[in-house]
């Protein structure tokens, strides 16, 4: 019964068709990227240059923290670049241009992370203490305060490798990459309130792993 | 909207609080709460700090030359899998997996010497099936890439990769599509070892797995130590991407660190 007045209501003249409905919601999205993506799409090669230099930051900031380091971020960041210039011809508008490609980087992240398995994944995080130093500024005015700021970081990284990939990615694009709840939907093509749980768990994950620090950032001053 | 009562604790609502993710009334209603219960309160505050600690993790320092390296990549024609097994390859610095590369290269190479109009191999005469001509020039190719190191007699190819016979779907196989001449050959994918007494049957079971499931069939790629200190019997793949079909098959095996393509055919849906 359901699925007829479903399919009495689709079918009523006034209904809009589902074609319609995409292109309202394409419509409805200003996309900064939508004149360089029209220029690629219509075979300049140049307009996939400039998309990179755009997003290329914001993949590898991702990918750095979802990867542990920094080549395999680097690699990963170019097989998704690759990926997208071979399947560029599906993105179809229905979400912005970035989400476009945060989705393509996530993925190519995702199956990295599943194809070297957690024999590379240790290698990947003992990596990360290696490769902390360049992360640090070039000339800390207290020594003191930037070795513990440096060690913090080291931390908070390897608390990220530990999460689950599900939850680490999310709370990734949301709380690192600024994204929206919709957006990080739209990109790990899961419903809004999934969204909010993995993002809920992950932060407590987090939290029980940096308890020290986020002890010493609660402590209260003394006067 | 669901209701919160004061007495309940809110740790499930936080992370919206922070975000102020909430309606109005809800916001008020975990506020309320908040200001009288100080295991919650506690609980934002660490959910606090450990935010602020994910926000103030540095920007990762990008490779100056990155978008270049990426349009290179674009210019040479690289495809997918081909660049996740050499990556993979690099990574390892496996001399191992680099030998199967090496199979797999000269395997493409062998294969990109396919008309892919008539299915014959070219330089041989027209009207001969493609799997006569690969059988009967076979070990010709393997001889050819024998110039790159991989050249052996015959007598050491395993017996049973000698007396293989095609499975029916195999020997009909017509070549489908120029992709590999016109450069959408994405790569390759190399099946796990097998010992050379290894039934081949099982050779053409993959041949059916292959052909319902290209990408499955590719993702298979592993080889692990043990695989590669034993004499390998693989398809080796010629995977269109762009077509999600598989173009070409070529067998090939390898004695040590040695490949050498005993078969070629093509393949059509």
């Amino acid at each position: 019964m359901v699925a007829m007045s479903i399919g009495m209501i689709d079918s009523t003249p006034n209904a809009p068709t589902r074609a319609k409905r995409r292109e309202d919601r394409v419509q409805a999205i200003v996309d900064p990227d939508h004149e360089l993506v029209d220029r690629w799409q219509s075979g300049d090669e140049s307009a996939f240059q400039e998309l990179i230099r755009r997003h290329e930051r914001r993949v590898f900031r991702l990918l750095f923290r979802m990867m542990g380091n920094r080549e395999e971020a680097e690699d990963v960041a170019q097989e998704a670049f690759l990926s997208l210039h071979r399947h560029g011809h599906r993105f179809r508008r229905e979400a912005r241009f970035s989400t476009f490609v945060y989705r393509v980087a996530a993925n190519a992240a995702l199956n990295r992370r599943r194809t070297l398995g957690r024999n590379r994944n240790r290698v990947s995080e003992l990596k990360v203490s290696q490769e902390a130093g360049f992360e640090l500024p070039p000339a800390p005015r207290d020594p003191e305060d930037a070795a513990v700021g440096a060690e913090a970081r080291e931390r908070v990284q390897q608390a990220l490798l530990e999460l689950p990939d599900d939850l680490r990615v999310a709370v990734l694009l949301y709380d690192i990459e600024g994204q929206s709840y919709q957006d990080v939907a739209q990109v790990l093509g899961i419903p809004e309130g999934t969204v909010k749980s993995r993002i809920h768990r992950a932060r407590n994950a987090l939290r029980d792993q940096l308890r020290s620090y986020v002890d010493a950032a609660n402590e209260v001053p003394s006067s | 909207m669901s209701q919160i009562r004061n007495e309940e604790h809110v740790r499930d609502r936080l992370s919206e609080h922070l975000e102020g993710d909430l309606s109005i009334a809800e916001f008020a209603r975990v506020d309320a709460h908040l200001a009288h219960c100080e295991d919650c309160a506690a609980e934002l505050r660490e959910l606090r700090a450990t935010v602020a600690l994910l926000r103030e993790l540095p920007e990762p320092e990008l490779p100056a030359d990155f978008a270049a390296r990426v349009a290179r990549r674009i210019d040479s024609g690289e495809g997918r899998r081909v660049s996740r097994v050499a990556t993979f390859a690099r990574r390892a610095r496996d001399p191992r997996l680099i030998a199967a590369l090496a199979a797999g290269f000269a395997g493409f190479l062998l294969m990109t010497s396919i008309d892919l109009d008539s299915g014959n191999i070219l330089g041989t005469p027209n009207g001969t099936s493609p799997d006569q001509v690969a059988l009967q020039s076979g070990f010709g190719r393997a001889a050819e890439v024998g110039a790159t190191g991989a050249r052996r007699p015959p007598s050491l190819l395993p017996t049973s990769v000698a007396n293989w016979t095609p499975s029916p779907q195999f020997r009909t196989a017509r070549v489908a599509s120029r992709s590999i001449q016109t450069g959408h050959h994405a790569g390759f994918g190399v099946l796990g070892s097998a010992a050379p007494e290894a039934p081949l049957r099982d050779l053409d079971g993959e041949f059916e797995a292959l052909l319902s499931d290209p990408a499955a069939f590719v993702e298979r790629f592993r080889r692990t130590p043990e695989d590669a200190r034993r004499p390998m019997i693989a398809p080796l793949v010629g995977y269109s991407a762009q077509r999600g079909s598989i173009d070409a098959i070529a067998l090939y095996t390898s004695v040590g660190s040695h490949p050498m393509v005993v078969r070629t055919s093509s393949v059509g849906r």
